[in-house]
C-alpha cells in the first residue's frame, strides 16, 4: 500500500511536465504544419506564422513550474495530494495545448488569405491560454498547502 | 488531419463572385499529393463520378450513372464523403424525375435498380403531385421545377451549384482540417472551374456550329 502511494506521488510529481509537454508537442505540430502550408501560399510574413505556431509551447513551461512547486520529498502523507494536483493540472495543460494548437492553425489559415484579421483571429488561442493559466496558478496555490 | 494541406489552399470565392480560379489545376494536384493514400483513392474515385460537367450530362444514361453511384457508395468511403455522394445521388434522381415530368414522360420502369433507390416508391405513387409531395424534405425542388418550366438552364445550374456549395461549406466548417474539408474544397473548386467556363459567346458559336452540322446532314 505504501509503495503504491509513493508511486502515485512520483507520477503526480512528473505528470504536469510530461502531460504539458505531450500537449505542447501535438499543439505545435498542428500550428506548425498549418504554418508550413500557409507559407506556400503567401509571399511574406512567414515569421508571424511560426510565432503563432509556437504558442502551445507555454504549457510545457507551466508544467515545469508546477512540477518544481510540488514538494520534492515524496511521503505517504503527501502522495495522494501530489498525485491529484499533478495529474489533474497535467491533463488540463495537455488539453489546453491541443486545443490551442487547433485554434492557432485556424488563425493561420484565416490570416493567410486575409492578413488584416491576424490579430483578432488569435483571440480564441489567447482565451485558451487564459484557461491554462488558471489551471497553472491554482495548482501553484494548492501546492503550497500540501504537507511537506 | 490535414492542417498543412488546408492551409496551403487559397480561399475560394463564392462561385458567382469569382473572376478567376484562385489555384491552377496543376498546383491543386501538387497540394493534394500530401493526402494519405486511402483518402487520395477515395477522392479520385468520387471525383470521377461526381464531376459537375461535362460527362454528367452527355456520356451517361440514367442507368449507367446510377450504377456508378451504387459502385461508389459500396466502396469504402469516409462518412462525410458517403453522405455527400448520397446527397448528390438524390439530387440527380429528383432532377431526372422533374425533367421526365416536364417532358411528359412517365416514371421509370420498375426495375430492380430503380426500385431500390430512396423515395422511388413515393415518387411513383405521387408522380402527378407537384414536386412529388417532397418539397418539405427537399426545399430546393420548387425552384428547380420553376427553372425547368421556364427553360432557364443557367438559373437551374446556379440553383443546384448554390445548393451543393452551401452543403460543402457546412461540411468544411464542421471539420476544418479533416479530410471532409479537403474534399469539400476540391468539389467546390471543380464547380467554380465549370462555372467560370460558362461563356455566352462561346456557347452561341458552338450552338451555331451544331445547327450547321445538323442542317448539312439534312441537305446531303
Amino acid at each position: 500500500m505504501e509503495m503504491t502511494l509513493l508511486t502515485l506521488g512520483w507520477i503526480g510529481l512528473y505528470a504536469p511536465l510530461a502531460l504539458g509537454a505531450v500537449g505542447s508537442m501535438i499543439g505545435c505540430l498542428r500550428g506548425g504544419t498549418a504554418a508550413c502550408g500557409a507559407m506556400l501560399e503567401v509571399e511574406s510574413g512567414y515569421g508571424r506564422f511560426v510565432g503563432v505556431a509556437a504558442m502551445p509551447s507555454s504549457q510545457t513551461i507551466y508544467g515545469i513550474v508546477v512540477t518544481m512547486a510540488l514538494p520534492a520529498a515524496i511521503t505517504v502523507d503527501n502522495s495522494p495530494g501530489i498525485f491529484a494536483l499533478g495529474a489533474l493540472s497535467g491533463v488540463a495543460l495537455m488539453f489546453s495545448a491541443l486545443a490551442q494548437g487547433a485554434a492557432c492553425a485556424a488563425a493561420i489559415n484565416a490570416s493567410k488569405s486575409k492578413p488584416e484579421v491576424f490579430g483578432i483571429s488569435l483571440a480564441p488561442a489567447a482565451l485558451i491560454e487564459g484557461f491554462a493559466v488558471f489551471a497553472f496558478v491554482f495548482a501553484l496555490v494548492l501546492a503550497g498547502r500540501l504537507p511537506q | 488531419m490535414y492542417y498543412d494541406v488546408i492551409s496551403s489552399l487559397p480561399q475560394l470565392p463564392y462561385f458567382t463572385r469569382a473572376e478567376r480560379l484562385p489555384i491552377t489545376p496543376l498546383r491543386l494536384e501538387q497540394r493534394l499529393r500530401r493526402l494519405r493514400p486511402e483518402h487520395a483513392a477515395q477522392l479520385e474515385h468520387a471525383r470521377s463520378v461526381l464531376r459537375w460537367r461535362p460527362e454528367r450530362l452527355t456520356a451517361h444514361s440514367d442507368e449507367s450513372l446510377l450504377a456508378e453511384y451504387a459502385q461508389l457508395l459500396n466502396a469504402e468511403l469516409s462518412t462525410q464523403l458517403h453522405e455527400y455522394v448520397s446527397f448528390r445521388r438524390i439530387q440527380q434522381i429528383m432532377l431526372a424525375a422533374l425533367r421526365r415530368v416536364h417532358d411528359g414522360v412517365g416514371p421509370w420502369e420498375n426495375t430492380r435498380m430503380w426500385s431500390a433507390l430512396p423515395h422511388m416508391y413515393h415518387i411513383r405513387q405521387h408522380w402527378d403531385v407537384q414536386d412529388f409531395g417532397l418539397e418539405y424534405l427537399y426545399p430546393w425542388l420548387p425552384q428547380a421545377r420553376e427553372c425547368l418550366a421556364a427553360g432557364d438552364a443557367i438559373g437551374l445550374e446556379q440553383h443546384l451549384m448554390d445548393l451543393n456549395w452551401r452543403w460543402l461549406s457546412r461540411t468544411a466548417e464542421q471539420q476544418m482540417f479533416a479530410f471532409a474539408a479537403v474534399f469539400a474544397y476540391v468539389f467546390q473548386w471543380e464547380m467554380l472551374k465549370d462555372w467560370l467556363q460558362c461563356d455566352a459567346s462561346q456557347a452561341k458559336a458552338r450552338f451555331t456550329e451544331l445547327i450547321d452540322k445538323v442542317t448539312d446532314v439534312k441537305d446531303s
